[in-house]
């Protein structure tokens, strides 16, 4: 005899949290979440039982979903420490790597976010100290940020500190940190390496993928060849910082998307052109034209760094 | 009735117009000998063709265009760089309804800034000119540079080959084609 769950009783308030926290989880399509996120409402001083336990279990069966969901599954087989790792996500790591613990930062950028709306220049962000978030923290605010950075919330979302320091976001969507003030702030990649954070990274890597080659393939669509050295300066900035510190830590085996990144990138013959075809000359100056060249062609230029690895 | 009064202004502007361009390569030179004796083997020859030390690197400068080269890290470096003096001027014409008082004024002060616009953005153009004229020149000189590059990379890894020749035994002979850069070297060991 099977038992139903029991019944939980929420507010409105809290039904949209729970809204909020399914989109940010990539369950519930954007529609009804967007509506909640950039509408204003009163936040109440608490939330009930109930709420907090829904809220618990929505994070935990959701993030396990999503790290499992990927690539987590997949059964590997690569050189780590010079030794052979294979299995699973989960058969790779230990228990204490595996373990995801919320602080309370999690909570309060949740029912900031159903009750502010970020998209207003007026609304004050939240100040989340970076250095109390645990790595459960981190993943859930780089599935914040990816389910909010093609909205209306984009133009706040890459100046914030939160963001700009965020390594993942920073890997995985280069192309919305070409400014002034992402290029002033080089992410430390270090504490991504080991632990549970380092499996993350290790989670990600067909997400990984899956983002780098949508960004070499919108290289296509670039007619100002301004607009190509931009963004190929801030692919190739995150790209050193991260490559660095695999390097420093003898951890290779973390920039395995790019391998498969690059297979799926390059053809037979690889012509220049497939990257720059849109494009309304290279620039006025050879060493414009050079740097246009450089920036199209940043992922492929890894490949000598790579090979002497 | 109200009439029109034609006004006229003059506007100058005194600039320097400056360009440059440059292009960087990698000599590509077959690490035959440790790093330090291959790039004195480079400084040697870059000494012989003339270059000229400056900061730890080596340079030439020839009809506009610097040569410069790391001898460390075989980075090549052509640069050309340019500047001339502009004086333009430029008369402009408008119109006030008022002879003389604050509407006059007033469009003097427009049609001035109109003209200074104008000559702003004829600098511009000539400041383009100058830039292009650099650029084509830099171009223009790339093929001939490059030929000369490969010649200092055969030349350096000829004298490398001989050096690590002579480190493993005894030479007793060496022949070179100069037409297809081939070299012999028999050795007795």
């Amino acid at each position: 005899m099977t038992s139903t769950p029991p019944s939980r009783l929420v507010s409105s308030f809290e039904a949209n949290v729970l809204l909020v926290l399914q989109y940010i989880l990539r369950r519930d399509p954007y529609e009804r979440a967007l509506k909640v996120i950039f509408t204003n409402s009163e936040s109440p001083d608490c939330l009930s039982r109930d709420a907090m336990e829904v809220i618990q279990d929505y994070l935990r069966k959701g993030c396990i979903r999503i790290l499992a969901g990927g690539n987590g599954w997949w059964h590997e087989r690569y050189l780590k420490y010079r030794q052979v790792h294979e299995g699973r996500l989960w058969q790779r790591h230990s228990a204490e790597d595996l373990r995801l613990s919320f602080s309370h930062h999690t909570l309060r950028f949740l029912l900031w976010l159903t009750a502010e709306n970020p998209a207003d220049k007026k609304t004050r962000w939240l100040k989340i100290p970076l250095e109390e978030l645990t790595g459960a923290d981190w993943l859930f605010f780089y599935l914040a940020f990816s389910a909010l950075v093609p909205t209306m919330a984009r133009s706040a979302l890459i100046h914030k500190p939160l963001f700009l320091h965020h390594p993942l976001c920073r890997l995985a969507y280069p192309e919305h940190f070409q400014e002034q003030d992402a290029l002033a702030i080089r992410p430390d990649f270090i504490p991504w390496l080991t632990g549970s954070k380092a499996v993350l990274v290790e989670a990600f890597q067909m997400e990984l993928c899956q983002r780098w080659l949508a960004v070499e393939d919108g290289k296509a669509r670039i007619t100002d060849w301004a607009d190509m050295q931009v963004l190929g300066k801030a692919q190739e900035f995150i790209l050193n910082a991260f490559l660095d510190a695999l390097e420093k830590e003898t951890r290779p085996d973390l920039a395995r998307f790019l391998f498969v990144t690059l297979k799926a990138l390059l053809p037979e013959q690889p012509r220049l052109e497939l990257w720059t075809r849109s494009l309304e000359g290279m620039g006025h100056r050879l060493a414009d034209r050079t740097q246009t060249h450089q920036a199209a062609l940043v992922l492929p230029r890894q490949m000598s760094r790579l090979h002497r690895w | 009735m109200s009439r029109a009064y034609r006004i006229k202004v003059s506007e100058s502007l005194r600039k320097t117009i400056r360009g440059e361009d440059h292009v960087s390569t990698q000599l590509e030179i077959l690490n035959l000998l440790p790093p330090e004796e291959m790039a004195q083997l480079l400084r040697d020859e870059l000494d012989q063709r003339g270059f000229l030390e400056e900061e730890n690197c080596l340079v030439r400068d020839r009809e506009g265009i610097r040569l410069v080269i790391d001898p460390s890290e075989g980075l090549v470096t052509v640069e050309v760089a340019g500047c001339a003096e502009l004086e333009l001027q430029k008369e402009g014409e408008g119109y006030s309804w008022e002879q003389e008082g604050d509407l006059q004024r007033k469009a003097e002060i427009i049609l001035r800034e109109k003209v200074k616009r104008d000559l702003e953005k004829e600098a511009r153009e000539k400041q383009g000119e100058l830039q292009q004229e650099l650029t084509d020149k830099l171009e223009a000189e790339l093929a001939d540079l490059r030929r000369e590059l490969d010649q200092i990379a055969s030349a350096v890894t000829a004298n490398a080959l001989k050096r690590k020749a002579a480190q493993m035994g005894q030479i007793k002979e060496i022949s070179e084609d100069r037409e297809t850069g081939s070299m012999t070297i028999v050795l007795e060991v």
